[in-house]
């Protein structure tokens, strides 16, 4: 308290002593309580956002105007059933809206079974729905970057791409067809014949092609599963990719994010 | 024989007591046009609302970008790209955020009614990218293993305490992530505490953005969701995705 008290003190001694300068030091006193207690955002759960609803975005026209007509005599209750009417009209028009919507909505939605790939979790989820069949711990692109130092000077980003995919072939004991920058990242030169670049079980039991090389399969390191280590396929454990192989077919979507 | 009186025959009503039944048998229907011709706008609104949402959405639904869907009703969080729902984020409290300048209110944000875009994180999540040039590459141990085994996500982008969201225009999300999730159970790592200087910062940023000329328009929204989802958000969330709100 005495350091406290030694700071007011001081303070004290310091407050400008003319009226004029106490009366700015109050203005700035109250600023900075106005600022710091009353200037803000306060939160309740109640929620005070107004969630206005806009104009359709459809380019249908807005909301009907009640229709204000009147009887030759200017009987009111002529006009009210007027407006009942096109109240009934405009409810119809909306509802019929609605349901076009919600088909054109439903419309892009998998029928069937579906895969999700969470790159920021490694995980791969089968869906049907809002149901999820399967969660499997998975490996993703690393995100690592491959700089050919002489001959073509290619620059290769291994990353697994987002978007949607669908599955374009499904293989069973697939054999690698080892790109050049597998031969590149060890040092070595690509080999001129093919036959140089299979390897066999590197991709586990099966493999799901997504296009552009990049597929889903097995793996023969489980044990980084969960870690992004890959040049961009999805590998999966062997149980799991089990379970994915005799889910998915040719068609099924794939969605990655 | 004096003629029996028939007790249970009704008697006849004269003309003026016959007149008071038209009136009687109209008041009802009178009643139910009255109740027509209430004003049949408001019974409107609802619907209005619904098909002005789910036109925003089927615009989403047809692009190429991935986007949020918060639902203030339920609530709930829902990652969705072309109509398809990916991942549903378990969200345990909403609280929308009152604008106030001086103790007065400033002008608020209409959080509905449109898509928000540009989704922003902060903090930004870290990466780690290696780079490699084929002539100082090594070939790979023959035995399989590995002399750098790369951080799991949760160990490279631990999961804030308290993170933002922020969109173009004005609207900002916080995402405080709670310790347990809604079943009880301990929700995987202790969030990383906020630093007390970027808590600091987002204070002062709160109130200078307020006190400009001009300023308000300004959302704010608080989510509270229990640490592994508010983990799996904050490293999943694609850059750039867009945001529609429902209203309650």
């Amino acid at each position: 308290m005495r350091p406290l008290a030694r700071l007011f003190r001081r303070a004290a001694g310091r407050a400008p002593r003319s009226p004029r300068g106490r009366a700015a030091l109050a203005v700035a006193a109250a600023g900075l309580v106005g600022i710091a207690g009353g200037t803000g955002f306060r939160f309740d759960a109640a929620g005070a956002g107004r969630v206005a609803p806009g104009p359709p975005g459809d380019g249908s026209a807005g909301p009907a105007r009640a229709a204000t007509a009147l009887t030759m005599t200017g009987e009111p209750r002529a006009a009210a059933s007027v407006d009942a009417k096109s109240a009934r009209a405009e409810a119809g028009r909306l509802r019929a809206e609605r349901n076009r919507l919600q088909a054109r909505i439903g419309g892009r939605v998998p029928r069937g079974p579906y895969i999700v790939v969470d790159r920021g979790e490694n995980r791969l989820y089968l869906r049907r729905g809002d149901d999820i069949r399967l969660t499997a711990v998975v490996s993703t692109g690393s995100g690592a970057v491959l700089r050919e130092a002489a001959g073509q000077r290619r620059t290769w980003v291994f990353e697994t791409p987002t978007g949607r995919f669908s599955v374009l072939g499904k293989r069973t004991n697939p054999v690698w067809v080892r790109p050049d920058w597998a031969f590149l990242e060890e040092g070595k030169a690509p080999p001129a014949s093919t036959r140089e670049r299979y390897e066999y079980g590197a991709l586990g039991e099966y493999a799901l092609e997504l296009g552009d090389g990049y597929l889903i399969h097995g793996t023969l390191y489980e044990r980084l599963l969960g870690r992004s280590v890959t040049h961009g396929c999805v590998r999966v454990g062997r149980d799991d990719l089990r379970v994915l192989a005799r889910a998915a077919g040719t068609g099924t979507p794939v969605f990655i994010f | 024989m004096r003629r029996p009186r028939r007790l249970l025959r009704p008697r006849r009503h004269s003309p003026c007591a016959r007149l008071l039944w038209i009136p009687g048998a109209a008041i009802p229907g009178l009643g139910l046009g009255l109740a027509a011709q209430a004003d049949p706008a408001p019974a409107l609104e609802p619907l209005r609302a619904e098909v002005a949402s789910l036109a925003l959405e089927a615009e989403l639904a047809a692009g190429s970008d991935f986007y949020l869907v918060l639902d203030r009703g339920t609530p709930s969080l829902t990652l969705y790209h072309q109509g398809t729902a990916l991942r549903r984020y378990e969200v345990s409290g909403l609280a929308v955020g009152r604008a106030r300048r001086f103790f007065a209110p400033a002008r608020p944000l209409d959080l509905g009614g449109r898509i928000w875009s540009g989704a922003r994180l902060a903090p930004e999540r870290r990466v780690e990218r290696v780079e490699m040039v084929s002539d100082e590459a090594t070939p790979p141990d023959p035995t399989g293993a590995v002399s750098w085994v790369p951080p799991a996500p949760h160990e490279l982008n631990p999961t804030p305490a308290v993170f933002r969201v922020r969109y173009a225009d004005g609207l900002s999300i916080e995402i405080r992530a709670e310790r347990a999730s809604a079943s009880g159970e301990a929700a995987g790592p202790a969030p990383r505490r906020a630093g007390i200087a970027r808590r600091l910062a987002w204070w002062l940023a709160d109130r200078a953005v307020l006190l400009v000329p001009g300023g308000g328009g300004q959302g704010r929204l608080r989510i509270a969701m229990p640490a592994d989802e508010a983990g799996a958000l904050y490293r999943s969330l694609p850059a750039g995705s867009r945001l529609l709100i429902r209203g309650a």
